[in-house]
């Protein structure tokens, strides 16, 4: 396993922590700039969350802005800031779930002709990447959207949470409202799913070469 | 240390060595230092991960926007409304619904049913009384003393007297007109089956 210097790592996170503590409260009360603050450190991360499921740039950019706003709304509801994160994407969470749902009940009673939802995923990339680099990321996309159509819906959204969007299994718990243990027999499932899908790993290896 | 293969790391171990160190035994933790076989299986496992991680953050797009709170507006009075869960909000949206439909059937008097307003009014007894009287007083309704003129009629005693005779003026008058038969056996009292004639 390679070895990492765990002791700055840790400090690192323990400041981080105490920061996000410290601006939860006083977002808590009132405060709109550090909300502000708050929201511009995450928002990144639950951006890429939001895009990873709808696969589309502008329904990301409309769930995360709907995430903050309802955050702010019930931050008072809050009862541990330290669990924001996880409160954060448990919001998000339940954001898109309410997207696919809106979005089958529109398909329903669209007609074919003006369906732009089943347009291709965004391949824009401000970094314009060459075809190879291109090639290898539709690849990506591709394989994994093999493979996480083989879990279950819970394995699914533990894995994503894990690995797209490294959330730690606290952190995975309290999105989900779940128990850590349920987190971990789901997490664990998945990941033996994971472990025996040659194609993948094949790909992933390959990649790494 | 001597590592035999029935001491490898089973599956789920691997996996709690991936994602909680801390949850894995000492003995299992000295057994993947030393055993090439687990370190590998670990490493290949964890390196795949990363590459996971890596190639995740490369595909999603870089967001360009950022988060600003909408400008502060005046406090609605229906805010703590709107702030509500979905189910406190129905329970109230129904009461409120209720109060109204309350309201407008026993609050406004220019709406309420005509039983109602009857009932309303039989509960003030001097108005109860004043009614029952003047019931007493004309039994027939002013509608049809009108119709029939009987109000204009003269409904002294002696009129009532004719109308209804008395039975003492009126025996000796039939009795005149009909004298009573005598032995007759339908009025005799006498001798009828079963009376002693003693």
């Amino acid at each position: 396993m390679p070895k990492i210097n765990t002791e700055t790592i840790q400090v690192n996170h323990s400041n981080e922590t105490d920061q996000v503590h410290t601006w939860v409260k006083a977002a808590q009360s009132g405060n709109r700039e550090t909300f502000e603050r708050l929201a511009n450190k995450y928002y990144s991360a639950i951006f890429r969350m939001a895009y990873y499921r709808t696969q589309n740039r502008m329904d990301a950019e409309d769930i995360t802005q709907d995430v903050f706003i309802k955050a702010y709304k019930g931050l008072r509801r809050l009862t541990d800031p330290d669990h924001f994160k996880g409160w954060l994407f448990q919001i998000a969470v339940n954001r898109v779930r309410d997207f696919h749902r809106r979005k089958k009940f529109i398909r329903l009673f669209k007609s074919l002709s003006d369906d732009f939802d089943d347009m291709p995923p965004d391949q824009i990339e401000s970094t314009s990447p060459g075809p190879y680099e291109l090639l290898r990321r539709q690849r990506f996309q591709q394989e994994t959207e093999r493979f996480l159509a083989r879990l279950t819906k819970i394995e699914k959204n533990i894995f994503m949470l894990r690995f797209f969007d490294q959330l730690k299994l606290s952190e995975i718990a309290t999105a989900l409202q779940r128990s850590e243990s349920t987190v971990k027999t789901h997490l664990y499932r998945a990941l033996a799913k994971f472990k025996h899908d040659r194609v993948l790993r094949k790909f992933l290896k390959g990649d790494t070469a | 240390m001597t590592v035999t293969s029935d001491d490898h790391l089973t599956e789920d171990q691997i996996f709690q060595m991936l994602l909680d160190p801390s949850d894995l035994s000492d003995n299992r933790k000295a057994h993947l230092t030393a055993c090439s076989h687990c370190q590998t299986a670990l490493d290949g496992l964890h390196d795949d991960l990363n590459q996971v991680e890596k190639l995740a953050l490369e595909t999603a797009p870089n967001s360009v926007g950022s988060f600003h709170l909408p400008a502060q507006q005046t406090r609605n009075p229906l805010s703590f409304f709107t702030a509500m869960r979905p189910l406190p909000r129905l329970v109230v949206s129904a009461l409120a619904l209720i109060l109204l439909i309350g309201a407008v059937l026993f609050v406004n008097p220019g709406q309420e049913n005509r039983t109602v307003f009857e009932i309303r009014h039989m509960a003030d007894p001097d108005q109860l009384l004043s009614e029952i009287d003047a019931l007493v007083e004309t039994p027939f309704a002013p509608e049809f003393l009108l119709t029939t003129s009987v109000n204009d009629m003269d409904t002294d005693e002696d009129f009532m007297e004719y109308i209804v005779p008395i039975k003492e003026y009126i025996v000796p008058f039939v009795e005149y007109i009909v004298p009573p038969i005598e032995n007759d056996p339908i009025t005799r009292t006498t001798g009828r089956k079963g009376e002693s004639l003693c």
